[in-house]
């Protein structure tokens, strides 16, 4: 698991809130870095531990960008499913999602069926996890270099790499 | 309350009291001919079926169109107002190969802009085939050249098969790479010459847009506006005094007693119905299957079976340009990125002598064997091959292959079972019955197809690619290019439209699109569209 500075804050965030944490404290109220809070941008990077473990270690901007290009509407569908994730992860594992290893976000991700189910922003809990979180976070991802240079691509579709990169210079 | 894109829905979308153009679509057509008008001093409205498009929407219409699992069309296509029906042999996607809205569908076009040659206006007299164009090469040639410099397309003076021409276009060709130089050495093997492929994407700056940043997706969407689209042109009309009225679709035209003139087109808003826009001149600029559709809606007692169609051809002799593909496999060459525009064609199989087969475009094309974005499921499957059960990206050993894809462009012969007709039995979100459309290939594009397949395969093969596979020639792709459904002729019984555009049946109504069209070519259809536009332009504010 990556140790971020948002991990190490996150047993504080956790302790308080033992009944998981709700819309409120997953949107960002006191800056403008992002629409997320730090918990928040935690439960997604346990999201891309679990689906692009071969991902550069600096994927926190990729994702923080990301997300801060959302509209309402997709912010409300991502803060909704990862509010319920947390619930799920204190009961079955006793902390909140973003502090949850690999190997625990992938249990709890599979317990709940969502690498089963197609994706819908609207529709169970599984299926919008998986449209709002694992395919939003793998979008994120395999558009940017970060998350397709361990596959040779440094300039992946989606990705404004400059026309250049055509020609194979530098 | 706002409109999809954001916009307040209380536009004034009234009838302008005063128009001397009413221009039916906004797109390339109709963004360059508006622009024309409204700098020569006409009073010109544009009605446009589709919205605005907020071009900060544009990357999240990219992410629409690379995840598989998105709910909306990239450019909000479909649904009711857009229904439609395929009654022909092939089975038509007619709304993934178009949008409505300001820009069009060059909002979502490969952005290539080659010159028909010479032969493609003689097809009668040189081969015995179809019709002859009422006009020439050397009538477009001046606003060729004119429409080049208006998208900004680049290129280079290399290609020698290319028909007489004035002056350099304006924009340098796009660099090539490492697999464009094996392309050439392996056609130059075989004495096949590759050469620039003319484009409206910025090779450098241009007309106030950024140069081409590379986010490899111009079809369907470019975020970076460095490819041009008809909503450059439509921009530069309002500046000029042009009113360009939005979710405005036209649902009839209106004629005079005498059945002489256009006297109104009757549209619907979000707000109202059958709104009345009087003109002097009407100009439809929509694409070849909505330009017919709305004629054969405006049925009268003078035109029982739809306005301007006293020749019974409004709708009829249909074309597109089917693709033959042949693509193969390499190592990843180092230092070969994946691109998706591509600089290099070959027009040698162009012009030919023979009738039979027909005119080939040779587009070279290569990217990676696995797209990343493949890893994300769609909605439908969850079989994707780059995630597991797991959820995980896989280490793919795909990744280290290149695809090699040689696509030719396929010249269609017009033909009466290919059309675009009413289908009484459905209708749209206004009541109105919806397009039909009739297509299938004939003998002489299967031949030409093989060709094309036969010429590709052999580069492959000297390239030593592996794994090579070509389209079946006789369920070919197409390149969504419509055309010829008002063909243009001196002839009122064999043609819809004369050579200056004007309907043979009614004195103040003129066509600007590729329905124009009388034989297809096989080059991509934008460059004439704006070049016939600019003409065009010219002839109505001539009359004056």
């Amino acid at each position: 698991m990556r140790l971020t500075r948002r991990r190490a804050l996150l047993g504080l965030v956790g302790a308080s809130s033992a009944g998981g944490l709700g819309v409120h404290e997953l949107l960002d109220r006191t800056t403008t870095d992002g629409p997320l809070s730090d918990a928040g941008m935690d439960g997604l990077l346990t999201v891309a531990d679990v689906v692009h473990p071969a991902a550069r270690e600096d994927v926190e901007p990729v994702i923080s960008a990301y997300v801060g290009r959302l509209n309402q509407d997709r912010i409300r569908g991502v803060v909704r499913a990862l509010s319920e994730l947390d619930s799920r992860s204190r009961r079955h594992f006793g902390s909140s999602f973003g502090g949850l290893s690999r190997a625990q976000g992938e249990r709890l991700l599979a317990t709940l069926g969502v690498n089963r189910v197609q994706s819908r922003p609207e529709g169970t809990l599984a299926e919008r996890a998986r449209y709002h979180l694992v395919n939003s976070v793998l979008y994120a991802l395999l558009t940017r270099p970060v998350g397709t240079e361990p596959f040779g691509i440094g300039n992946p579709i989606g990705f404004p790499g400059g026309f250049a990169s055509h020609t194979g210079e530098p | 309350m706002s409109a999809d894109d954001g916009r307040p829905t209380q536009i004034d979308r009234s009838p302008s009291s005063r128009a001397d153009v009413c221009v039916v679509g906004a797109g390339v057509a109709g963004g360059l001919l508006t622009h024309s008008l409204a700098t020569a001093g006409l009073d010109v409205v544009v009605l446009e079926a589709g919205p605005r498009f907020e071009f900060d929407s544009r990357i999240e219409r990219m992410e629409r169109a690379l995840r598989p699992d998105s709910p909306q069309s990239v450019w909000d296509m479909g649904g009711e107002r857009d229904v439609f029906t395929s009654s022909g042999p092939e089975d038509y996607d007619l709304n993934n190969r178009r949008v409505k809205g300001v820009g069009g569908t060059t909002l979502h076009w490969a952005g290539y802009t080659p010159r028909l040659h010479e032969k493609d206006f003689e097809m009668r007299s040189r081969y015995g085939l179809a019709s002859d164009w009422p006009l020439g090469y050397g009538d477009l040639r001046s606003y060729f050249a004119e429409a080049e410099t208006e998208l900004g397309v680049a290129g280079g003076d290399d290609n020698p098969f290319s028909p007489p021409r004035e002056r350099d276009l304006p924009l340098p060709p796009f660099p090539t790479g490492p697999v464009d130089s094996r392309y050439a050495e392996a056609c130059s093997d075989l004495g096949i010459t590759l050469h620039s492929a003319p484009q409206a994407r910025n090779s450098e700056a241009y007309d106030g847009r950024s140069p081409c940043i590379g986010y490899g997706t111009c079809i369907p969407v470019c975020p970076s506006g460095a490819k041009y689209s008809g909503d450059v042109h439509v921009r530069k009309a309002e500046e000029a005094g042009a009113r360009v009225v939005d979710r405005a679709p036209v649902q009839s035209l209106e004629h005079d007693d005498a059945g002489e003139t256009v006297e109104a087109a009757v549209y619907n808003t979000p707000d109202a119905t059958a709104l009345r826009q009087e003109a002097r001149y009407f100009v439809l600029a929509g694409g070849a299957v909505e330009i017919p559709r709305l004629l054969l809606s405006s049925t009268s007692e003078a035109f029982p079976d739809g306005l301007a169609n006293s020749s019974g051809l409004v709708g009829k002799r249909f074309m597109e340009h089917p693709i033959a593909s042949v693509r193969g496999t390499i190592p990843k060459p180092d230092g070969q990125e994946p691109t998706f525009w591509w600089p290099l064609e070959s027009h040698q199989f162009y012009d030919h002598e023979e009738a039979t087969p027909g005119s080939i475009k040779l587009e070279f094309k290569q990217g990676s064997l696995t797209d990343p974005t493949d890893a994300i499921n769609g909605s439908e499957s969850l079989a994707s091959p780059l995630v597991g059960d797991d959820l995980s990206v896989a280490d793919d050993p795909e990744w280290d292959g290149w695809r090699l894809t040689i696509s030719a462009l396929v010249e269609m012969l017009p033909r009466e079972r290919n059309r675009v007709a009413l289908d009484e039995s459905r209708t749209d979100d206004h009541g109105n019955p919806v397009p039909d459309v009739a297509l299938d290939v004939g003998e002489r594009e299967v031949e030409t197809l093989e060709h094309a397949i036969d010429v590709g395969t052999r580069i492959l093969e000297s390239m030593g690619a592996t794994d090579i596979e070509a389209t079946d020639p006789e369920n070919p792709g197409y390149a969504s290019h419509h055309m010829g459904t008002t063909r243009m002729g001196e002839d009122p019984t064999e043609s819809v439209v004369n050579p200056q555009l004007r309907t043979h049946d009614l004195d103040n109504l003129f066509v600007s699109s590729s329905s124009v069209f009388v034989t297809a070519g096989a080059m991509n259809p934008t460059l004439t569209i704006a070049a016939l536009s600019l003409r065009l332009a010219d002839h109505i504010a001539g009359l004056d």
